[in-house]
């Protein structure tokens, strides 16, 4: 996206959400940060289910307070859960969230509801069509910029039935050698390896050792520190359009193998997913890569991480953090 | 490519051994709470409201 996007209504603000998340939220808080006149991070959580209000708006609170520079805040809740009283759901963890904020110095300026059918002004008796949101400037301003709300490398209809599965190859020092030079080469060259080196690339990822040289080999600026790495740790802005790549290229691995084959590039996906901010993705390829394999560790393993709040350490920061490619 | 990683342990990889999947499992031993995942996203460029 190049250019100024002034946003001057209610619709044109709940239009730029999934434009920013890829895709729009359900049964989700959204948390956008303000500063003087701009709108700075956007924030999505999971509504809650069984937190307690307090804890759920302190939890809240401290990961909208990433953005340092947020001096008020807006708040959108994605719900069609809306109980007894349908203008206000999740009452008591709104206020919570309210008074929270408040005291982060990052008050809410304003309140939204957003249901399957409708929205409105939090507590209001409005229900106004969600077609003032796609027909919004801001949305058509968005997509003549070149975003899309909906952007998604996976595709299961492109992904065969009848694929021989792959031999894992036997670990020595020199496959891995050869493994992660297979697996630069594919990264740096532009289009998709052909079939042969992708089957190659598809056994090398069934191996875990070799997988997590190949994971780590996609952040060129990795400062080699293994927890750093993991948890989006790096020497700086990633490359992301190798890493777009590398998504790219992991989905084409999907394909030339059969179903019990795939979770590792699932996984892959899913932590890419992660790196870039897009917790709710990540989860969903997560899920995906335990379902092709049961019990797959790394999947499981990734799954709970991502789920106990942590956000990467490369996405909290507007510097390094992705900027999705426009069209 | 080419990095040389810092383990934590020196010794030879066992078949299964994931040196990524045992950094998670002790970042887990000091995890909050479990409220789902998070999407945290930055403006793509400058936006006004």
């Amino acid at each position: 996206m190049t250019g100024k996007l002034t946003l001057t209504s209610p619709a044109d603000l709940l239009a730029y959400i999934p434009h920013l998340l890829g895709g729009t939220p359900t049964e989700s808080f959204i948390v956008l940060t303000a500063s003087a006149g701009a709108l700075g991070a956007t924030l999505r959580v999971d509504a809650p289910m069984d937190t307690a209000p307090l804890g759920f708006a302190q939890t809240v609170t401290s990961l909208a307070a990433q953005d340092e520079n947020a001096t008020a805040c807006y708040l959108v809740v994605y719900t069609d859960e809306t109980g007894d009283d349908a203008r206000f759901p999740y009452a008591a963890h709104v206020a919570a969230l309210g008074k929270e904020l408040v005291t982060a110095r990052m008050p809410v300026r304003k309140v939204y509801l957003v249901t399957s059918t409708h929205w409105a002004a939090y507590g209001s008796t409005e229900r106004n069509p969600l077609e003032q949101i796609t027909d919004s400037n801001a949305n058509a301003t968005l997509t003549f910029m070149g975003s899309a709300p909906n952007v998604d490398v996976y595709n299961p209809a492109l992904l065969g039935k009848w694929v021989e599965p792959v031999q894992v190859p036997v670990r020595t020092e020199e496959s891995v050698q050869e493994a992660r030079r297979e697996w630069d080469t594919a990264l740096e060259a532009p289009g998709m390896p052909d079939h042969e080196t992708t089957r190659k690339l598809a056994a090398w990822f069934q191996d875990t050792y070799i997988r997590d040289f190949l994971m780590a080999d996609i952040i060129t600026t990795n400062n080699g520190v293994i927890i750093d790495i993991i948890l989006g740790k790096f020497d700086g802005r990633p490359d992301w359009k190798r890493v777009d790549h590398a998504e790219t290229i992991a989905f084409e691995l999907m394909k030339a193998v059969p179903e019990g084959q795939r979770a590792p590039m699932l996984t892959l996906m899913g932590w890419l997913q992660w790196l870039k901010g897009h917790g709710k993705h990540a989860e969903r390829y997560l899920k995906l890569a335990v379902e092709d394999v049961h019990g797959y560790r790394f999947a499981e393993l990734l799954y709970d991480l991502i789920g106990s709040v942590y956000i990467a350490e490369v996405a909290k920061n507007q510097e390094t953090a992705y900027k999705r490619p426009t069209s | 490519m080419g990095t040389e990683y810092t383990l934590t342990e020196d010794d030879k990889p066992t078949p299964g051994a994931s040196f990524l999947e045992d950094v998670i499992e002790l970042q887990l031993l000091t995890a909050n709470e479990s409220l789902g995942p998070v999407d945290f996203t930055h403006p793509q460029e400058h936006h006004d409201f």
